[in-house]
């Protein structure tokens, strides 16, 4: 349970872009359902150990939460995963055809959200009072969806399809120099018990934002009682027909469940 | 949902083709453009570093991820007038038609030290650092030149190739010479590989001609009028249409690209001749 009566129930959906090797995935993601916090993370394709840097900024994203509106807790904060990801590798063992790729590191987008306690006042309504802060920050397109009686009523941080047709920002292994073009999208939002929280990696969010943008918004809850084998042919099937990238692809979906 | 031609995925499952024709006759031992090096070293420089590009973009973490096939063919005519038409890679992998990416990454002939010099990163200043460069190719310029019947080996591999991978992109066949066929017109065997296709499209036969001359290069040329000679007619007939992926791309990187343009270019220098090899491998979908 969270320090509130807000409770989190959730399940997880992967499928590898390469379906016969899903050890290659290079979505990660992690959720500690008592502190109420989750993140999802999607590794660049041609970079090198992106699956490992995915899975150590996803742990700490939870274990460990930085502060992306204050520069210095988050510069400590990367340089720490940096350092993870460099001790990780054994540079000695690699092969000539990934060492120039070392050199520039890693890359993964991030988007993590924690549900805290909300601050009530007098003039709440009784709905209000149950109501819990939905918190988030993003670097990249990992997209999230908040649900509320069968209807999107916040996308963070793409609101288009056709933004996810440009590169990413992606946070790196390797300081390039380049942290100050870093730019976090912030969310602060209100979240009820019954809403559902979807998280999903960017092939995914195009095709839902897609759906949406025709007059066919997916029906996420859909997904819930699905097994996942199911919704990995769904998946498939897509891809057949090209409706959604071709991609490694992930799905989160969270229930906020509220006192009985 | 039905897509565009030249739009599949690169992929294990749909693998891509690059087929690689060098002329290794005698004139390749003259100095490419105003440059002092001769055209065979410049184009095996190119080759190999081309490769070595392929190698280290399918690379992941678990080595290198076998998406595409290739093929490296050389062709000239030994002291008697005989053919000889073989594959070009060397050590492991000689005599080798078509090897994956994953092998070529993995068996270079040899591993040359290079020495180059790159900013300092503490400093700026500029500092020696040696280099390891991949080797697959080396330089050879000797006797004539039987274009046709390289093309005719080419359309026999490239069937093969397509009976295997029937809806993979259409293989990208990249031919280099310095001059003229010396047994026949080679717009008829040209004319039969560009019409072998998979179920994404026509194969892509694009000609890179290389000069001696300090004559300006061209790309992309969209009408035989306006060629300086009748060997630039001759490629510009030979090479394919480019599909609008390719257009697009070029659009993006500078190049003044008409309706109709050819996969051409004439009087390469080596700046050329790396953004012509770079132009094939850009515009493919999953190879970017």
């Amino acid at each position: 349970m969270l320090k509130h009566d807000l409770a989190l129930d959730w399940r997880d959906f992967m499928l590898a872009k390469d379906p016969e090797f899903p050890e290659q995935n290079q979505d990660a993601w992690r959720i500690d359902v008592q502190r109420g916090i989750v993140a999802i993370a999607d590794g660049v394709a041609l970079g090198l150990f992106c699956r490992q840097w995915a899975r150590i900024l996803t742990d700490a994203a939870v274990e460990d939460p930085p502060d992306p509106q204050d520069a210095a807790d988050m510069a400590g904060w990367l340089a720490r995963q940096r350092e993870t990801w460099s001790r990780s590798i054994d540079a000695s063992r690699l092969a000539w055809y990934q060492k120039p790729k070392l050199r520039e590191g890693a890359f993964s987008t991030l988007l993590w959200i924690r549900i805290l306690p909300r601050e009530t006042s007098p003039a709440d309504s009784a709905a209000e009072v149950c109501g819990g802060r939905l918190c988030g920050h993003a670097i990249g397109d990992g997209c999230l969806f908040l649900v509320r009686d069968g209807a999107v009523v916040r996308r963070f941080p793409i609101e288009s399809a056709a933004e996810l047709d440009n590169p990413p920002l992606a946070l790196g292994s390797v300081d390039l120099g380049r942290d100050g073009l870093l730019r976090f999208e912030h969310l602060d939002q209100t979240c009820y018990p019954g809403d559902m929280i979807v998280l999903c990696t960017d092939a995914l969010a195009q095709w839902g934002l897609r759906q949406e943008e025709s007059g066919q918004p997916p029906q996420w809850e859909h997904y819930w009682n699905m097994p996942e084998e199911t919704w990995q042919e769904e998946i498939l099937a897509l891809r057949a027909d090209r409706s959604i990238r071709r991609d490694d692809t992930t799905l989160l979906l969270m229930r906020v469940e509220g006192p009985a | 949902m039905s897509r565009p031609p030249y739009s599949q995925e690169i992929s294990r499952q749909t693998k891509a083709c690059f087929l690689f024709l060098l002329d290794q006759s005698f004139s390749m031992e003259e100095p490419l453009g105003r440059s002092s090096n001769r055209k065979c070293d410049e184009l095996a420089t190119a080759i190999n570093g081309w490769l070595q590009n392929m190698a280290i973009r399918a690379s992941g973490d678990e080595g290198i991820k076998d998406w595409m096939d290739v093929g490296v063919f050389g062709y000239r005519t030994d002291a008697r007038g005989n053919m000889i038409i073989e594959p070009a890679l060397l050590g492991p992998l000689a005599g080798r038609r078509l090897v994956s990416i994953t092998e070529i990454g993995a068996k270079p002939a040899r591993i040359d030290t290079k020495v180059e010099w790159i900013p300092s990163e503490d400093t700026g200043e500029m500092i020696e650092v040696a280099c390891e460069v991949p080797v697959w190719v080396d330089p050879v310029a000797d006797g004539g030149t039987p274009m046709c019947n390289m093309l005719y080996i080419a359309h026999g591999l490239l069937s093969e190739w397509i009976r295997e991978h029937p809806h993979s992109f259409p293989p990208i066949v990249v031919h280099i010479s310095d001059g003229e066929s010396q047994d026949g017109d080679p717009t008829v065997y040209a004319q039969s590989i560009k019409e072998l296709s998979t179920s994404d499209g026509s194969v892509l036969l694009l000609n890179c001609h290389l000069s001696r001359t300090a004559a300006a290069p061209f790309m992309f040329p969209a009408s035989r009028e306006n060629l300086p000679d009748d060997l630039a007619k001759v490629l510009f007939d030979m090479s394919s249409v480019l599909p609008e992926p390719f257009v697009r791309h070029a659009v993006q990187e500078g190049y003044a690209v008409q309706p109709g343009a050819r996969g051409m270019a004439f009087n390469a220098n080596m700046v050329c001749l790396i953004q012509f090899l770079d132009m094939g491998t850009q515009a493919a979908p999953g190879l970017r």
